[in-house]
């Protein structure tokens, strides 16, 4: 869901690339065979350890959101281009974003799911807020994503979070109040916490990618490390914390809702791998092109990706259900058995890096190209 | 000049030949930590030079000699002769000849180092203002606004403001041997020293270094102070900064808690 | 238009000026430059040339110039401002500083300390630093510079400067001092003041003084003068005499060809060489004693003798490029060597600068007898250039010169402008007044110049300025 184009940053490409296996993977996985985390306890069974990492796409695309930002405010900037024209360029990206999650509610799901505040409405209403927070101190831009970590879980008390989710799914009426508590705390990914991984991602990129490379990794680093200790910390205790740190949810590591450890683990987790990755590949594509000719095509369309998969497997869904039953949902969930939907998943991934290898080879358009027409 | 693989490094370090058997070849360490290779030829005591052995056949030896130019040495300067009465004196950067009576070379020679070390230590001083002004240019943006994309060369700029106050430190120090007026009476040592100075446009030279080195003293000096402008404000403005964050999310809060209530009637 | 302006005549201010020389132009200058009404100037000059002694003549041989006169300028910016060096910029002439550090003498040539060591041992160097000292301690640059003025310490110009060279303990220091600033000085040590013969030996160090020249010629400078003025130029025109006419103005006689002319003038400055100031006649006879106390104030005569030769190929380059050197023959002769400057030069030339007693005793001499003279005087290293002569020239500056400028008594700057009370617009100017230089004169005559622009602005018959000054000297 990247918009940020050059300088292209290898570590960025894989690391988005790996989101998209996830999101593909758990997305084939939950819709086609119903198979996901909905257990009530930490780490319970040997499945849950493996399901663990589907759970880091989101916070992948939404912390790479503001890296991205970072990089792409630099290459403006070195264009010369103004402020104005910048801020311009980025509130039409973010309403870009938020007018197409809205219309991706509706089309590939229903128009009662239009509301649902999914992740291309987080990374619209994160460019909006990145717009005023890029004038910030780093330093606040990171304390502020701290801030709307803690105190999230005091949100979700005070609004009875678990009223608005049933059986695992947001459910809303059509009301203002409803309509901005679940943009705010309770949809799917609300602003709390979630605005917090676009912010972390903007104030992490300032450290990595400006001036001293070597010394300011090692903070990232460590910074990383904190935040998965303290996640760790906070899951071990958890009995012990008050509710207000805590928020409604009844487990540690949730990613419904995203969960104060859930927060800090994932960001923590995600930050380190940025590091590593940075001091592993960056300014040496040349050593890593096997790896870089497949994860490249997909991190540069990752927007299109997300679209495309949805499409690619949930409309067939409906109609395969409509003309088997009658019902269009009859099959969701119960298509078929999760080893056949991760084939399925595998051979869309496989597919999808051919197709976008000659989208870019032959200058097809794409919604990313739309969205640079549009907006720029 | 084309070098081939043939051509060989002149030997400086050989008496050419034609001068008297006493001419001597000194190596003088100078002030300014390079070295001077002195061609010492003697004449007797007691002559103004026009009856010494073919004196003018010497000065045009002792002059070739200094002329002569290492095909590999790009940097070699014109050489300077000096003719004095009775002496004759040739010099150029790392190499000089004296010519005179017995009873007069030590005196030259002390003058012609005290030249050189002088000389030798604005030719270095010069080469770090050619340096800073290099950077002028690039850097003189920072000294009227400085951005906040510039951080990472505060480092950089600070050292080359350390670097333009080392260097107008030295040239004030070189400033009384650059710019000192005419001994009067002269003397020997004086007059050479003199006549090596204009020859060279030491105290022009000099004025240019200063004037450069002032240049890039200015500019770094207003780059330092726009640092600490830049840096107090940006201190605000973190702290305005983080008191709106703070707004914010307790605005957020007062927000979902209305709503909350309302939600609950 | 002024009260002066507006006098019933309907005239415009008379102003004459006589003599042609660099007084006459200088003072001529000024006044144009400095007046803020129009005046009616007329210069009289008598022979046929302007410039007096800043004279730059060619050879018949060759088209090659030499000085004649003045060989060089003095700068004493150094010290302070200087006027002369600004019109010489202003008037955009180029200049090239000269030099010259050694003294022949016996043939050995002494160009610093080592060197007089070397010939009188360490006594002579030791005399002769000792000289210098007290030298410089009796006139500071500052002294040096203000020498002209009223606010000069007398203490230094007080006495004959022949005891003072007779401080110098050491025959050969003595005469190496002698030997270098004699020709400057153009008379005997004991014809002149201490004062004076300090400033000639000082002017040798570059803090007090350094010299330079026009290249081209010298006389460059009176001619740009003399090229930008309005005045009414009159040569081959003789002043014979000065007095008051009928109603009250300055009465001129002159002689302008067979013709004897009489014009009347409400101003008259006379700047001429003192030789020639004496052959004026004055009828008024006020102003007949006040030229005549004048004259015997100033007339301290002092002599030049100019021999440039020119040479068939250039002149072997001196040590240290030096424009010249001195000489102790003729009691101690300047000899330059006037094409150093000029990389260029085809052929050589020579001019020796020969002042004082020898001066005057070899000016009876042929110009052939004097040439070979001099020719004899050549040093070592110039000595090839005897047999290359192809033709010389001799100058004879007799009386040129003042050999105590100011007089054994220095009068008000004033005073030595106006010497008659009684004739409040009749000035004199001349560089006898100051120090014998180009500077001195200049300085004359913008004293002059201001004072007779001050008085035309503040109409006829006001003497504001006369009246004051008489006060001041009354109560004196």
């Amino acid at each position: 869901m990247s918009h940020a184009a050059a300088p292209r940053q290898a570590s960025i490409d894989v690391l988005r690339a790996v989101a998209i296996v996830l999101m593909v993977v758990v997305h084939f996985v939950e819709n086609l065979s119903g198979w996901y985390d909905g257990g009530s306890g930490p780490f319970e069974g040997v499945h849950r350890v493996w399901w663990l990492p589907t759970g880091f796409a989101a916070p992948i695309f939404a912390l790479l959101s503001g890296m991205s930002y970072r990089l792409w405010l630099g290459v403006q900037t070195q264009r010369g281009l103004s402020d104005e024209t910048i801020s311009k360029r980025t509130v039409r990206r973010g309403l870009f974003l938020i007018g197409l999650g809205f219309a991706f509610n509706v089309l590939v799901w229903l128009p009662e799911d239009i509301f649902n505040w999914d992740i291309l409405t987080l990374i619209g209403v994160g460019l909006l807020v990145l717009d005023v927070a890029r004038r910030m101190p780093d330093w606040v831009v990171g304390m502020a994503a701290v801030l709307i970590i803690f105190v999230s879980p005091a949100m979700r008390v005070a609004v009875d979070y678990t009223a608005y989710w049933q059986a695992g799914y947001f459910d809303y009426d059509f009301t203002l109040t409803d309509v901005l508590l679940g943009w705010l705390v309770v949809g799917y990914f609300p602003i709390f916490p979630w605005l917090a991984f676009p912010l972390l991602g903007h104030a992490f990129a300032a450290w990595l990618f400006d001036g001293n490379r070597s010394g300011r990794l090692r903070h990232i680093a460590a910074s990383g490390v904190a935040g998965i200790a303290t996640a760790l910390a906070i899951t071990a205790t958890w009995d012990a914390l008050p509710a207000v740190l805590t928020g409604e949810g009844g487990r540690g590591w949730t990613m419904f809702p995203a969960s104060t450890a859930y927060c800090l683990g994932t960001a923590g987790t995600v930050t380190l791998m940025v590091a590593i990755l940075h001091q592993l590949l960056d300014g040496r594509r040349d050593d890593w092109g096997w790896l870089l000719d497949w994860a490249t095509p997909l991190s540069r369309h990752a927007l299109s990706m997300y679209l495309l998969h949805h499409v690619v497997h949930v409309w067939p869904l409906w109609v395969w259900g409509a003309v088997a039953t009658g019902e269009t949902t009859a099959l969701w969930q119960v298509a078929m058995p999760p080893a056949a939907s991760l084939v399925l998943a595998a051979g869309f991934l496989i597919g999808a890096a051919f197709f976008f290898h000659c989208v870019d080879r032959r200058r097809i358009p794409s919604t990313e190209s739309l969205m640079r027409w549009l907006c720029d | 000049m084309i070098v081939t693989d043939h051509d060989e490094p002149r030997d400086a370090g050989r008496i050419p030949a034609g001068l008297p058997a006493d001419a001597s070849l000194r190596r003088v360490p100078l002030a300014c930590n390079e070295e001077l290779l002195m061609l010492i030829v003697p004449l007797p005591d007691g002559n103004d030079g026009e009856s010494a052995p073919n004196p003018v056949r010497i000065t045009e030896t002792v002059t070739a000699w200094a002329a002569e130019v290492d095909p590999r040495d790009f940097t070699s300067l014109p050489v300077i002769t000096v003719p004095l009465y009775g002496c004759h004196v040739v010099w150029k950067p790392g190499q000089a000849a004296v010519v005179g009576p017995v009873s007069r070379l030590e005196l030259l020679t002390t003058a012609l180092s005290d030249f050189a070390s002088c000389e030798g230590e604005l030719r270095q001083l010069e080469q770090r203002c050619v340096d800073l002004v290099a950077t002028v240019e690039e850097d003189a943006p920072h000294a009227f606004e400085f951005e906040g994309r510039a951080v990472s060369r505060r480092g950089t700029l600070a050292s080359r403001f350390r670097e333009a106050v080392a260097v107008r430190g030295r040239l004030a120090v070189l400033a009384p041997a650059a710019h000192a007026p005419p001994v009067h009476p002269p003397t020997l040592a004086s007059q050479l020293g003199e006549r090596l100075r204009d020859r060279t446009r030491l105290a022009e030279r000099h004025e240019f270094a200063v004037d450069r080195a002032e240049l890039a003293e200015r500019l770094y000096e207003a780059c330092g102070q726009r640092i600490s402008e830049f840096g107090i404000a940006q201190r605000q403005m973190a702290l305005e900064w983080a008191i709106v964050v703070l707004l914010v999310i307790q605005t957020a809060l007062l927000v979902v808690d209305l709503l909350s209530r309302g939600a609950a009637t | 238009m002024s009260a002066w302006l507006a006098d019933s005549s309907g005239k415009l201010p008379r102003v004459a000026i006589v003599g042609g020389g660099p007084g006459g132009l200088f003072t001529a200058w000024h006044l144009e430059q400095r007046t803020a009404v129009p005046l009616s100037l007329t210069i009289f000059e008598a022979t046929a040339r302007l410039g007096g002694k800043v004279c730059t003549a060619s050879f018949a041989s060759a088209d090659i110039q030499y000085e004649a006169g003045a060989a060089e300028l003095y700068d004493y910016s150094p010290v302070d401002v200087d006027p002369l060096r600004e019109l010489v910029q202003q008037l955009g002439l180029p200049t090239v500083a000269i030099g010259g550090s050694a003294v022949f003498v016996a043939g050995r040539s002494i160009a610093n300390l080592d060197d007089l060591g070397d010939v009188g041992g360490a006594s002579a160097r030791r005399e002769f630093a000792n000289f210098d000292i007290r030298s410089r301690s009796a006139m500071t640059p500052a002294d040096f510079y203000e020498s002209g003025s009223d606010h000069a310490g007398d203490a230094v110009a007080a006495g004959r400067f022949e005891p003072a060279l007779d401080g110098i303990g050491c025959g050969k220091a003595r005469r190496y001092v002698d030997v270098m600033i004699h020709s400057d000085l153009a008379t005997e040590a004991g014809e002149t003041s201490c004062g004076y013969g300090l400033q000639n030996y000082l002017m040798n160090d570059p803090a007090y003084m350094q010299l330079y020249r026009i290249p081209g010629g010298n006389e460059q400078l009176m001619q740009a003068v003399a090229g930008r003025l309005a005045a009414d130029v009159r040569l081959n025109a003789a002043v014979t005499a000065v007095g008051t006419g009928p109603n009250g103005a300055l009465q001129l006689q002159f002689r302008s060809g067979e013709r004897h002319l009489v014009e009347d003038f409400d101003t008259v400055i006379l700047a001429l060489p003192m030789d020639a100031l004496k052959r004026v006649r004055f009828t008024d006879t006020a102003l007949a004693d006040a030229m005549r106390q004048h004259v015997e104030h100033h007339d301290h005569p002092a002599h030049y003798l100019r021999v440039s030769v020119l040479l068939d190929r250039p002149v072997p380059v001196l040590p240290g490029d030096d424009a010249y050197v001195m000489l102790d023959a003729f009691g101690g002769t300047c000899l330059y060597v006037e094409s150093a400057c000029d990389p260029c030069a085809t052929n050589g030339v020579l001019g020796w600068l020969i002042g004082g007693t020898a001066a005057v005793e070899m000016a009876s001499l042929t110009d052939d007898a004097l040439v070979a003279t001099v020719l004899d005087s050549l040093p070592p290293p110039l000595a090839i250039c005897r047999d290359r002569v192809m033709e010389a020239r001799v100058h004879r500056w007799t009386n040129a010169v003042s050999a105590l400028p100011g007089g054994w008594s220095r009068l008000p700057v004033d005073r030595r402008h106006r010497p008659s009370r009684a004739h409040s617009r009749f000035f004199v100017v001349g560089d006898y007044l100051y120090d014998s230089t180009l500077n001195g004169v200049l300085d004359s005559a913008e004293h002059v110049a201001g004072w007779v622009v001050a008085e035309h602005a503040s109409g006829p018959g006001t003497m504001l300025m006369d009246r004051d000054r008489a006060t001041m000297e009354a109560l004196q």
